[in-house]
């Protein structure tokens, strides 16, 4: 089976896609296991890492153009789906999708002035759009409360449950659209620009397009899931438009393994759990954490998924010097 | 006139300051063209290293000033031997490698020192009063010792062998590979330098900002923000764009608040950026 056929053929295509549904079912049956309340925040979080993760890798991990500024969208569709409930009285279902155009028009602003530069330099001004709305957050005290940010917003649903299946159908929407397009000629282009970005310029592509149109989905995404945060924290801080959170999304895709759909899932799954489960561990947790990040990217470059595939072919016998 | 004469002293100590960190920032990038995002941990790691031998081991300040450089100098160096080498040529990699070490370090710091700031004392106490302005000994030690290692590093690169080896590598790595230069010892090199010069900064201002594990993150995106308002691999632009910096910076803390200074050079960066992206000194290179 040669690369093509392994991403566009019909045979692996139907076999991710009985993957992708065992996992919907997962998600949606979990609910009946997991009765604790607790239990069902701490899946919330991690449906909504799982969208964030997965949304940055659309960009980042397709075309290789690292987003180093995604809590800019997060944080600004969070405060705009705030502002709107707070003094507006607007709910969630309304703040919600507001909360995504808004990430949309910032994304296509952004996206059209950088995404010309290239490599680390793209980096560098998508950290810099975050931090100047961090910095931003902190001092407008009047208006958006400043370091304190906003409290006593609508929340999402009465329940965990209702916010467990809210964030839960979301994700599994999220994860289908970038599965699908992951296999259409739109991901395929992105994937071309990842391989080399001067090869498909010269192939007539006008790879800039491409970028922007894929930063307006992932920003769209993200801001949904901003809006989606803050009525389920019914507060608002600063913090969302911090560089450690666009860092830790980053980590949870590398981490997983960038430029596939499983991975920023995996990564998100696994570093939330990670992180909550090292709790009784105490001050030594972060410590212990961070070390097992660099371990993951100095020994996996490719991330955990890798690992696993090579794992379970060898244990099915199908390790024959195949490329994927 | 005092607060003119302020902003000049105190944008030239910082704009000093910042040039320390900034040079060593775009050596490696000029030379190995990698984004080390663990540079501010470098400053934050001097600064920590001061502490912990000054004020913890009570030893006198000149020795460990120096071991805390050399130290730092040393992690520098198997950060690139052991991560940065065996995939030196992915971009994204390195970016996050290194970023990953500035966390674990973060966090180390954070579990062993906690997260208080650590005062060091002065080197040298006393203040001297200049039209009005005081400035401490220590800011103007700083300053001084920036001045000097920067030249040092310019007299290092422009005239030593060692020094013409690395901006070979800088220039041509395959033509610096047929005359006989080992260009992975020269990224080495490199790195170790950076390191201790960030390493220098984080000592000398360790007194005047004391040690916290959060220390290193602005430092580093001012350095980014330095090099590219100067100028990939540009030594004089990063020395201009880091006293340009400072002066801004402080003018904007005097005269409206320091809650606004920090978003001067994040402005900076984005209209740079946007509008003029092979920075503002460099004759149009761009990679």
């Amino acid at each position: 089976m040669n690369r093509y056929e392994d991403l566009f053929g019909p045979r692996m295509f139907y076999r991710r896609l009985l993957g992708l549904a065992i996992f919907s079912a997962v998600v949606l049956l979990a609910p009946l296991v997991v009765e604790d309340p607790y239990y069902r925040e701490l899946l919330f979080l991690c449906h909504y890492y799982v969208i964030l993760a997965s949304s940055w890798d659309l960009l980042s991990g397709f075309t290789g153009n690292i987003n180093f500024g995604h809590a800019f969208f997060i944080g600004g569709a969070g405060y705009t789906g705030a502002v709107l409930n707070l003094n507006l009285g607007w709910q969630p279902w309304l703040t919600l999708p507001i909360g995504g155009i808004t990430a949309a028009l910032c994304g296509l602003v952004v996206g059209t002035v950088t995404l010309r530069l290239k490599g680390p330099y793209f980096a560098s001004v998508t950290f810099c759009f975050g931090a100047l709305l961090y910095k931003w957050l902190m001092v407008s005290s009047k208006f958006l409360g400043g370091e304190e940010g906003l409290s006593g917003i609508v929340p999402l649903t009465d329940s965990p449950l209702g916010n467990y299946y809210l964030s839960g159908l979301f994700m599994l929407a999220v994860v289908f659209i970038l599965y699908f397009i992951s296999k259409s000629s739109f991901g395929l282009i992105l994937r071309s620009i990842g391989e080399n970005e001067t090869a498909s310029e010269g192939s007539g592509i006008n790879t800039t397009y491409y970028k922007v149109v894929a930063f307006i989905i992932s920003a769209a995404i993200a801001g949904v899931a901003g809006a989606m945060y803050a009525h389920a924290q019914m507060h608002v801080g600063p913090e969302m438009a911090h560089d450690s959170l666009s860092a830790l999304i980053l980590m949870m895709a590398v981490v997983g393994g960038m430029g596939s759909i499983i991975g920023p899932i995996m990564g998100a799954y696994l570093l939330t759990l990670v992180n909550e489960t090292l709790r009784f561990m105490g001050e030594l947790r972060l410590l212990i954490y961070s070390g097992a990040v660099v371990a993951v990217i100095f020994f996996a470059p490719k991330g955990l998924l890798e690992i696993f595939s090579r794992a379970i072919r060898r244990l099915i016998g199908q390790e024959r010097g195949k490329v994927i | 006139m005092t607060t003119l004469l302020s902003i000049l002293v105190l944008g030239t100590i910082w704009g000093a300051v910042y040039s320390l960190i900034a040079v060593g920032f775009t050596l490696i990038f000029g030379v190995a063209g990698i984004i080390n995002l663990s540079h501010g941990a470098f400053y934050m790691l001097g600064a920590y290293l001061a502490y912990t031998f000054m004020t913890l081991l009570k030893i006198n300040v000149p020795l460990s000033a120096v071991m805390a450089v050399v130290g730092v100098a040393l992690i520098g160096m198997a950060i690139d031997h052991f991560g940065i080498r065996p995939m030196r040529e992915r971009h994204a990699y390195v970016l996050i490698l290194t970023l990953a070490f500035a966390l674990f370090f973060q966090e180390l710091m954070y579990g062993i020192y906690g997260p208080y700031g650590k005062p060091v004392q002065s080197f040298v106490g006393g203040e001297i009063i200049l039209g009005g302005v005081h400035i401490s000994y220590q800011k103007l030690i700083t300053l001084f010792v920036a001045a000097a290692f920067v030249a040092l590093l310019w007299f290092f690169i422009k005239k030593t062998k060692t020094g013409k080896s690395i901006s070979a590598v800088a220039q041509n790595k395959d033509a610096a590979i047929l005359v006989g230069i080992q260009y992975e010892k020269a990224y080495r090199m490199t790195m170790g330098i950076s390191a201790a010069l960030a390493a220098v900064a984080g000592v000398f201002i360790s007194p005047i900002l004391e040690a916290v594990p959060t220390m290193w993150a602005f430092p580093l995106f001012k350095a980014f923000a330095i090099v590219i308002i100067g100028g990939l691999g540009s030594l004089e632009g990063a020395i201009i764009a880091s006293l340009l910096l400072g002066y801004s910076e402080t003018l904007v803390s005097i005269l409206i608040s320091a809650n606004y200074s920090d978003m001067v050079y994040l402005i900076a960066i984005i209209l740079v950026l946007v509008l003029r992206p092979t920075g503002l000194l460099s004759k149009g290179r761009r990679s």
